[in-house]
């Protein structure tokens, strides 16, 4: 994967004017069946010029053409993956999962859905702590990806900064006398990997749309956390909507702290801070 | 007219800041936005600290809230902040940028956009270069801007760094930013 983060910081974010956002997006769903025009305009903009940069391509124009005719790896749609920052981001909703989980005593397989998930701090996260419990027989998880591109497996790559962001974040959730690192190899640049064996089989891909349908197996925990920020209002209504008829009753969605699940009947608020939502008990 | 008020701050803005809000009437007619370079992990107490001296209300605004006139808004911590058409808030946990997670930057530049030649853009202390492509960009966009004199600041990089790539239409002591902004916002 590209860094693209050092491609953010020109003015030509906002240069993309209103036809050729409209354009681009119907060269994507001409060339790759893929629809973005739910996506945030302000944040799909710069997206697109990030993709612009490392491809090389200077021109709208020439953009469109190889869109439409499908010229880019279908790895291109990593760009517009929703970026999750560091693993254990926010410590006091991770040590609320830890609390949740400790008290699980179920007697069957716990289903847990990561959707859209192609990077991974969030799930390889959820892993950590399952292992540190001792759970991972209990829990049957599941990762859904909409884009039309085959993913397998997840290749977690930290630098060493995003590393020491997410060993803090770990340090204050409290899980005592256990060392984040044990779970990477490092790279001879002095990235961290996350060590493949510590997810293989821990979990499956399955390749579903939350904006489309509702999975059919309803999942005890669904994590969401923020991504409803990269969608327009009438789509995050939509995807809410799925995944809520996702859950099972009493399941628990998380979505971000800053996030807000509005005109949904069948949930309640059970954790403000957290922004914890469980669905009824229909 | 101007139609928002946009104020970035990092290392040494906390008074700064506070004395503005001291400052600022309850009754003005634009919405503030606060951009200040925080501790991601720590989500309260800053709005609370702010409030103290505060004449108008103070809020961290959840994603796609709908700002208005005479309160202001806080970035998050750990979170970008943006403004939209419809005068929504937007939020983001993309990569930080220039090391910072709220960008000052990228709310500028957004604000920028949006504002265009209605904004009032402020800079004030700060230890690292986040918020002068803002200022830039504001600059360009046609809005007023006001940088704290890097002779009065406790770290100068940021507003120096401003200076060193816009000439702003003011720059002033702390002491003195307040009652430039109330000045602009009854004259303009």
């Amino acid at each position: 994967m590209p860094n693209l983060f050092f491609m953010r910081e020109k003015m030509e974010f906002y240069n993309i004017g209103v036809q050729d956002y409209k354009l681009i997006i119907n060269a994507i769903q001409i060339g790759y069946g893929f629809d973005f025009s739910y996506y945030s305009p302000i944040i799909f903009r710069r997206k697109i010029l990030d993709l612009m940069r490392y491809y090389k391509i200077d021109d709208f124009d020439e953009l469109k053409f190889r869109l439409e005719n499908g010229q880019f790896d279908n790895d291109f749609f990593r760009f517009f993956h929703v970026p999750i920052t560091e693993m254990f981001r926010d410590p006091s909703f991770w040590r609320y999962v830890i609390a949740i989980l400790s008290n699980t005593n179920a007697s069957e397989k716990i289903r847990v859905c990561f959707p859209g998930c192609v990077i991974g701090n969030e799930l390889l996260s959820f892993l950590i702590l399952l292992k540190e419990l001792q759970m991972e027989e209990a829990f049957d998880i599941v990762v859904t990806n909409p884009f039309p591109m085959k993913i397998d497996s997840l290749v977690m790559m930290l630098k060493k900064r995003k590393f020491e962001l997410s060993k803090t974040n770990f340090e204050r959730i409290e899980m005592k006398n256990v060392d984040l690192e044990k779970y990477f190899d490092r790279d001879n640049k002095g990235n961290y990997i996350f060590k493949s064996n510590e997810n293989t089989n821990a979990f499956r891909f399955i390749k579903h749309d939350f904006s489309k349908n509702s999975l059919t197996n309803k999942q005890n925990m669904i994590f969401f956390r923020n991504q409803l920020l990269y969608f327009t209002p009438p789509f995050e209504q939509n995807i809410v909507t799925f995944m809520v008829d996702s859950l099972k009753p009493k399941g628990l969605l998380f979505i971000g702290t800053k996030e807000e699940i509005n005109n949904q009947e069948n949930i309640a608020l059970i954790n403000k801070n957290e922004r914890i939502y469980q669905k009824n008990n229909l | 007219m101007i139609k928002a008020l946009i104020i970035g701050g990092s290392a040494g803005s906390f008074q700064p800041v506070n004395k503005i809000l001291n400052d600022l009437p309850k009754e003005i007619n634009v919405p503030v936005f606060l951009v200040l370079h925080r501790l991601k992990h720590v989500r309260s107490g800053f709005v609370e600290a702010l409030s103290l001296k505060s004449n108008i209300p103070i809020v961290e605004p959840s994603d796609k809230q709908i700002f208005r006139d005479g309160t202001a808004y806080l970035a998050p911590a750990n979170y970008h902040m943006y403004f939209d058409f419809g005068n929504r808030i937007l939020l983001s946990t993309e990569e930080q940028v220039n090391h910072s997670r709220p960008s000052i930057d990228l709310s500028f530049m957004s604000a920028a956009y949006l504002f265009e030649d209605k904004l009032l853009a402020v800079i004030l202390s700060g230890a690292n270069k986040d918020g002068v492509n803002g200022m830039k960009a504001i600059h360009e966009f046609g809005g007023k801007t006001i940088v704290q004199d890097p002779a009065d600041c406790q770290v100068d990089t940021m507003t120096q760094g401003t200076l060193d790539v816009i000439q702003p239409n003011f720059v002033l002591d702390a002491s003195k930013i307040s009652d430039k902004i109330i000045e602009i916002l009854n004259n303009d």
